[in-house]
């Protein structure tokens, strides 16, 4: 940690160097939270770099007073709901997947680690990022930060900005809305 | 425990965060009901299939496409920082400038005014500084050049003021009313105290004409320019060519950079349309040599 605190003060003073060390450890996570957001490779990559930019100029800003990781997931919280409000119009439909044919089709998963196995589990994969797309942004958020990248709940509280009590809440629901939205096709 | 408190607490338990005795309870509840019992199996399973969701690696190429992105946002800082420490230097010899020339003009004034008095034997009153010109030289000039680039920067001229308030005294004991040029310092909001004392000293304020003028022109002409774009090189060929269109001369060029020589008025304003065309401008509010423009082309996506 106190390596990172001394990459911290380097990045600071306007080490760039010192700036893509210190970023390099969350860039991975990053990547994946933009990544699980749009459900684009493409996006995850433009939202990610938008994440790294602003963390770059906001640096001099940074007081300390929450964890460095906190910080950067916070602005990448709020740049992907950014972009979700300006592309409204392009967010998967939930119902698309409830109708789409090829989601009918996907099967019970069974116990044999078979190829075919493999390939259900990449397309459940799929499925569920479908689903989980098809959610409210905040929703969606803590879905990602809890089920996915297993971040605790007071974490996830300093990551969006809100209270303990409303995290709970926005966990509960998100799941039941996912649970609903997934069915009976897992 | 009944179904309606097992479904609150069913997101605690899922995640192991009941305490012992609850969590006890908790499963008391699922062995005798079926039907949470399965709402708690299904969300466990989904819960499982998105804890295994997979990472995905960062793409190919990120690290340097970053990289590129965040080396032109510092150049940009750089380049922005390096305006920021010549400006205050500016402003304050800008004001100690401006408040000595301006000390010089109003003695000098003061003194003609009480030697007319002398020669003719009555009151006068000194019109305009342009006589005071041909004997102060490009002092006088430098006074309405210096005033007026101060007040671009939207700075009071206190020293020039408060030299003003000083030498009021100066025409009681000459016993003439005094008219003095000072520039267009009576425009500025800020000036208006200062000029409502002076009004009331007997010192009126009034524009500088012609060569003054002229010479504050030139300076006006200069500046530096932040030029944001999403492709430097492009832009920095593009500015050559609006450069020959508008007949201005390029007198120095760097990758970043442009040095141009204004030669008026409309040639600059030429220039900034063209620029804003390109790309986002910012004007540094910096004053240069004589009719030099500097342009800082600068990456923006």
């Amino acid at each position: 940690m106190s390596g990172e605190t001394q990459l911290l003060e380097m990045a600071k003073a306007g080490s760039l160097p010192a700036f893509e060390e210190l970023v390099s450890a969350y860039e991975k996570k990053i990547y994946n939270y933009c990544y699980r957001m749009t459900n684009s490779r493409e996006d995850a990559e433009d939202l990610t770099q938008e994440v790294f930019i602003k963390v770059y100029r906001s640096l001099k800003t940074f007081k300390g007073n929450s964890r460095l990781s906190t910080w950067i997931y916070r602005i990448a919280h709020n740049i992907c709901i950014d972009k979700y409000r300006k592309n409204k119009a392009n967010v998967f439909s939930l119902s698309q997947t409830r109708d789409g044919e090829d989601e009918r089709e996907i099967e019970p998963a069974s116990a044999e680690p078979t190829p075919e196995e493999k390939m259900l589990a990449r397309e459940r994969q799929e499925f569920l990022q479908k689903c989980i797309n098809g959610l409210k942004p905040e929703y969606r958020s803590v879905i990602i930060l809890r089920d996915i990248q297993h971040y605790s709940y007071e974490e996830i509280a300093a990551i969006l900005d809100m209270p303990l009590g409303t995290v709970k809440s926005h966990i509960s629901r998100a799941r039941s809305a996912l649970r609903e939205a997934v069915g009976t096709l897992l | 425990m009944n179904c309606k408190i097992a479904r609150e607490l069913s997101d605690a338990y899922l995640d192991g965060l009941l305490p012992d005795a609850q969590k006890r309870e908790f499963e008391a509840h699922l062995q005798a009901c079926p039907e949470c019992s399965e709402s708690i199996r299904q969300m466990r399973e989904m819960l499982g299939f998105l804890s295994s969701m997979e990472e995905v690696e960062v793409p190919e190429g990120f690290h340097s496409r970053l990289h590129e992105r965040l080396q032109a946002i510092a150049e940009e800082e750089i380049s922005a920082a390096s305006g920021i420490q010549h400006f205050p230097l500016h402003k304050k010899w800008l004001k100690w400038g401006a408040g000595l020339a301006a000390a010089v003009v109003l003695l000098l004034s003061v003194r003609l005014a009480a030697q007319l008095d002398d020669i003719t034997g009555q009151k006068s009153t000194v019109p305009d500084v342009t006589t005071e010109q041909n004997a102060s030289g490009q002092s006088a000039a430098n006074v309405k050049m210096l005033q007026k680039s101060a007040e671009e920067q939207g700075n009071t001229s206190d020293t020039a003021s408060d030299s003003a308030g000083e030498l009021a005294e100066a025409p009681e004991a000459s016993h003439a009313p005094l008219t003095v040029t000072f520039g267009e310092s009576a425009d500025k909001k800020e000036d208006s105290e200062e000029a409502g004392k002076a009004d009331e000293d007997g010192i009126k304020l009034q524009p500088v004409e012609s060569d003054i003028k002229m010479s504050a022109a030139r300076t006006a002409l200069s500046g530096e320019f932040n030029l944001y774009v999403p492709d430097t090189a492009i832009a920095l060929n593009k500015i050559s060519v609006i450069a020959a269109s508008i007949g201005m001369t390029i007198k120095d060029e760097t990758d970043e950079s442009v040095v141009l020589l204004v030669t008026d008025e409309d040639q600059r304003k030429a220039l900034y349309d063209s620029l804003a065309k390109l790309g986002r401008v910012e004007d540094l509010e910096i004053f240069n040599e004589e009719n030099t423009v500097i342009v800082h082309v600068i990456f923006e996506k």
